[in-house]
Parts: structure tokens; sequence; C-alpha cells
């Protein structure tokens, strides 16, 4: 609440008077060249993080893809059945697991 | 008479699993983070330095010296040559070569490293004699900023690789922990060569 009229008084100042927006001396060079090195760099650092998280996003899905390979091949030894066990038929069927 | 239970054997059950690994070393994916955010820190210098130039007159402003383009193409030359020497070190280390070997070529990769920041000092040494300061101009100041927080960078690379290659003569360095300094040793190495374009030749 302490920070709400500041801030839409703020808001209010940029839609009354937006040609001081281009008061910043990076924004708004006289020469043209400076502005497209503006707006070029601007979307650079826009696209750059967002390359570098979806690389690594990437990165990550292969590698637990390739866990998942290997831990499903580590897996892949099946266990004894239990009719291996040396007990009657009738008595491998009913213990106290069952 | 009641039954004896079923006494199941070990072979019965699935093979226990080993303990599971991480997908990705933490100490790995600590440093591709640390990587990532000094990516953007360079790209933020690199913007600003290239809409300075752009708004400037003259690059570089009058009685301001040119940054010697031709002394540091060597010395990127030396600091290329030090990460090829890291990689070389790192397949010695896969491939189970003699510890002497892996050291030697950290060391030699430790001595090119050093020796790019070295040249790069004395570099700058000259440009301020010659009168290119931090204050002398705006084309001074980002250029011993963007070039001077990437020999910061190199000089902490510089001391890791140096613990590195103290920790792998005693045999008590992780491969993991070689390969996550190993990655932000190609960081610092990779990042030159943009830097040296934009700042020494264009």
């Amino acid at each position: 609440m302490t920070t709400r009229r500041p801030a839409l008084g703020v808001l209010a100042a940029t839609l009354v008077a937006p040609a001081e927006a281009l008061a910043c001396s990076s924004c708004s060079y006289g020469t043209g060249n400076g502005m497209m090195v503006y707006l070029a760099t601007a979307a650079f650092m826009g696209v750059l993080p967002l390359a570098m998280v979806a690389a690594l996003a990437l990165w990550l899905r292969r590698r637990v893809r390739a866990c998942r390979t290997e831990e499903a091949e580590g897996d892949a030894v099946p266990a004894r059945p239990l009719s291996s066990v040396s007990s009657p038929p009738h008595e491998a069927m009913s213990g106290p697991l069952m | 008479m009641a039954s004896e239970p079923t006494v199941l054997q070990a072979e019965h059950f699935p093979p226990a699993r080993a303990l599971r690994r991480p997908v990705v070393p933490s100490v790995i994916l600590g440093t591709l983070i640390l990587v990532a955010t000094e990516v953007m820190f360079f790209a933020g210098l690199v913007s600003a330095f290239l809409i300075g130039k752009a708004g400037a007159v003259g690059w570089p402003p009058v009685g301001q010296p040119r940054a010697p383009a031709g002394s540091t193409a060597v010395n990127t030359v030396v600091l290329l040559a030090s990460g090829a020497v890291l990689y070389l070190a790192e397949r010695a280390l896969k491939r189970g070569r003699a510890p002497a070997v892996t050291v030697g070529l950290v060391a030699a990769a430790l001595a090119l490293g050093t020796a790019f920041v070295a040249l790069q000092g004395w570099e700058w040494a000259r440009l301020v004699w010659f009168g290119l300061t931090m204050r002398s101009s705006s084309y001074g100041a980002f250029f011993y900023l963007v070039v001077g927080l990437h020999a910061l960078h190199a000089a902490a690379a510089l001391v890791a690789l140096a613990v590195a290659g103290l920790r792998l003569s005693t045999g008590s360095l992780s491969r993991e922990a070689f390969r996550a300094i190993q990655v932000f040793w190609y960081f610092v190495v990779a990042v030159w060569p943009i830097l040296y374009v934009l700042v020494y030749l264009l």
C-alpha cells in the first residue's frame, strides 16, 4: 500500500508526458546508429538468457535420459521365481509374506 | 502343526540398486550457473560498450592511443593454447595416464594462462604511459572496465587451476571438481576472442 501511490504517480507521468522518457542518453542518441545499436543490444540481452536456459534444459534432459537408460540396464537382471525356494509347493504359496 | 514359514533368499529379490548418482554433479551444475551469470554480466558490459561507441563522434577519440591489436593477437593465441592444453589434461585423466602427465599438462595450462594475464598487465602499463586511463575518455573507461574484468576472472580461474594442480599431484582431486574448474577456464578462454574483436579490432 505504501508503494502503490508513488508507482501510480510514475505510471501517470509516463502516460501524460511520454516525450520525457526519451531523456535517456543511451536510448535517444541524436544519431540513428546509436538507436539501432541500442535496439539490437536490447534484443540480444533479452534473447541470450532464454537461449542459455533452453540449452541447459535440453542438456539436462539428455543427461536424465542417459541416466534412466543406465538404470534400466542395471535393473534388467530378473529375480529368481519364488518356486525355486526349496520347500513343498503348498507351503511356498502360504508363507507369512503372501 | 504350523507350517514352517517360507524363508526368502536374496536371489529372489531384484538386484539391489546402487546408490543413485546425481544426473549432474552439484559442483558442475553450480559452475554452469555461475558461468551463465557471468555471460550475462559480460553481455551487459559489451552492450554498454557498443552503445557508447555508436554514439561517439570518433573511436578511439582524438588524442587517445589505439589498443595494441597485434601484440594482443599473440596473447590471444597464448590463451587459446592454454585451453587446448587443459583439454589434453582432461583426456589424459580420463584415459588413466600417469598422474605426472596430467599434472604436467595442468601446470602448462597454468603457465600459459599466467603469461596471458602478465602480458595484458604489461600492455596496460604501456597504454597508461601513452595516456589511456579510465578517466582520459569513455574509450579508456570502457577498455579498462571490460578487459580488466576479464583479467580478474582469468586471475580467479588461475588460482582455481593452481589449487587443482596441487590436489591432482596429491591424488585428492575428484573428477567432478576438475571438470568444474575446466568449465570455468573454458568460459574465460571462450569469452576473450569476442572481447578482443569488439574492443581491439572494431
